[in-house]
């Protein structure tokens, strides 16, 4: 029985750029250019790359909350790339998100109850009294109390309201989430703290996590594979100690090498300072990208040739 | 005076419908000519607020200093009470003596003006130069921050530049001075880490060339490691704890500071562990 959970196979997509009164198009953001990666059950895996990379609409592109225009989405062994919206609310049981900002992801107009209870309801998964009974079982898990359950999020710190959007996710019982810089708007103690829960609730629910950051040094801690992504391709991929011990590609080290110590006993190689821009993911109509060509330098460490 | 800046006793409150907030509570602090001192805390430890409190810029808010006083040694060799100094005293210090920088350059930067006439604004109110000398010398900043082709980018407003770019923009307006203070609130924050990296690079040169002290406000331990002489680790508006990079890393005393340095994630400790890891003391 296949260990597979998520298998995303030259994903593409892009968005256009209009232009004036006639809406013509002048230009195509590459945002997510011919990437293929797999989840397994009960694993973490990070993107990493800074911003623009195209990270993020990746994490949007397989919940189908853009939409892709060419490759395959393969999740719980179906090919879920063409459903429906109203075909993918039964697939999203499985699949949920949590996002970067815990102030904007609540509804402040929702008591938290309410807004935990919201999924469960939508796919009629609990109902009555044992809606009440889950509600207040999930916000315990992840470490609120009972009580709060009919405050509405305007009371809570960011930590809190980041712990609220968790159980809010976790409640469908869901085989993936989709946690989009999930931790970084939070305070580093706080953030330790959530990571701990995250870690927590996949030993014991056996979730997978696709966890979108920038941030390396988190991603280190948490994941068991890495894939780097720049410019729309994912650039480097492989397991965590593969990327981390024996970066390959120019960009990754390029990467590792700019963040910052926290040890004041290390002192980082001399960096050049350099007028670095990143080039634009913008490209004209028409402009066709070669096809990513990969080369695998260990087992199951790959890196972009192009 | 022994150091370039000594603060005694600080407070600033601010007036709430619940009552008053003391967002700084009595406390006591000192900058050495040159060093770079981190100051660091979570939010709402009171750091930001600190940070403007030594150019008094928190009056726009409504915050006061109920008690205290910030002693500074201006360049002449005077030593003013920056707490007690009357306004148009002030303002000859703020962007010339000492000088900020914010973590976002868009909100800092007029959008309708061109950068380089933000510069030489500045340059014309305190250096008392002409037009054309101030512009020169606004120049001669964009290179000195390495912005290319500094002549034409004169004339170019905020939005045609990039965040790492517009941060350099910053710096420049905030060095142009030559100020003895670079108070830097969260400088690299929203930047990407590879633009984090050239950035804190070309303050370091900056602070070398100029013989500058820097005030770096940061919550990111990694960069504390990086920049700092000196750290101060603030919570709820009170000092926790103060000393050396070392000491703080290696061997903090006060229970919040352990907690802190147990929660910072550090790129390479994984190595050779072969699963992900939680953790712990926290």
């Amino acid at each position: 029985m296949s260990n597979n959970l998520l298998k995303i196979e030259k994903l593409v997509t892009h968005f256009e750029i209009t232009n004036g009164i006639f809406g013509r198009t002048t230009g195509i953001v590459h945002a997510v250019d011919d990437i293929s990666f797999d989840i397994n059950k009960a694993e973490t895996l990070s993107i990493v790359g800074e911003s623009g990379c195209g990270k993020s609409t990746t994490g949007r592109s397989i919940l189908k909350l853009v939409p892709h225009k060419s490759g395959k989405i393969i999740f719980m062994n179906k090919d879920i790339s063409s459903l429906s919206s109203k075909e993918m609310q039964k697939i999203r049981v499985d699949m949920q998100m949590i996002f970067q900002d815990p102030f904007s992801s609540l509804n402040p107009r929702l008591t938290i109850g309410r807004a935990v209870a919201e999924p469960l309801k939508r796919h009629n998964l609990f109902k009555g009294k044992d809606l009440k009974e889950k509600v207040n079982e999930l916000l315990v898990r992840v470490g609120l109390l009972p009580e709060h359950v009919n405050r509405y999020p305007h009371e809570f710190s960011g930590g809190q309201r980041q712990r609220i959007c968790i159980a809010r996710a976790l409640g469908p019982k869901p085989a993936l989430i989709v946690a989009d810089e999930a931790v970084s708007a939070l305070d580093v103690t706080i953030q330790a703290q959530i990571i701990n829960l995250m870690m927590d609730l996949q030993d014991e629910f056996d979730i997978s996590f696709l966890f979108i950051s920038h941030d390396m040094a988190v991603v280190e801690r948490i994941s068991h594979k890495v894939a780097v992504m720049y410019l729309g391709r994912i650039v480097e991929i492989g397991s965590r100690s593969q990327i981390f011990e024996n970066p390959s590609h120019t960009y990754t080290k390029k990467l590792l090498n700019a963040v910052p110590i926290a040890d004041p006993d290390f002192t980082r190689k001399s960096v050049q300072v350099l007028n670095d821009e990143v080039p634009s993911p913008v490209k004209p109509v028409g402009y066709v990208t070669p096809p990513v060509k990969m080369q695998e330098i260990e087992k199951g460490h790959f890196i972009s040739l192009n | 005076m022994k150091y370039l800046l000594e603060a005694n006793n600080l407070s600033v409150y601010f007036d709430s419908d619940t009552g008053v907030i003391k967002a700084v509570d009595d406390i006591s602090f000192t900058i050495k000519y040159g060093e770079t001192l981190a100051l660091v805390g979570e939010s709402g430890s009171g750091k930001s607020v600190l940070a403007m409190s030594l150019m008094r810029l928190n009056e726009i808010t409504n915050g006061y200093i109920p008690n205290g006083s910030i002693k500074f040694n201006l360049s002449n060799n005077e030593i003013v009470d920056i707490v007690s100094l009357k306004d148009i005293r002030l303002q000859k210090i703020r962007g010339n003596e000492i000088s900020m920088i914010f973590q976002e350059p868009m909100t800092s930067l007029n959008p309708v003006l061109t950068i380089g006439k933000q510069i030489s604004e500045s340059i014309e109110l305190h250096q008392k130069l002409n037009k054309e000398d101030a512009r020169k010398k606004t120049v001669e900043m964009l290179n000195l921050v390495r912005i290319p082709a500094p002549e034409k980018q004169y004339n170019q407003y905020p939005h045609h530049f990039s965040g790492g770019m517009r941060q350099r923009v910053m710096i420049a307006m905030a060095l142009s001075c030559r100020p003895k203070l670079l108070i830097a609130d969260e400088p690299t924050t929203a930047l990407d880490v590879t633009i984090q990296s050239q950035i804190l690079s070309l303050i370091k040169n900056l602070q070398n060339q100029l013989g500058m002290a820097i005030l770096f406000i940061t919550h990111d331990m990694g960069v504390v490691a990086e920049v700092a002489d000196r750290v101060i680790v603030m919570l709820n508006g009170k000092i926790v704890e103060e000393g050396i990079p070392k000491q703080i890393f290696h061997s903090p005393v006060k229970e919040y500071t352990k907690n802190l340095i147990n929660s910072v994630p550090k790129l390479g400790s994984m190595r050779g562990k072969s699963n992900p890891e939680k953790f712990y003391n926290i």
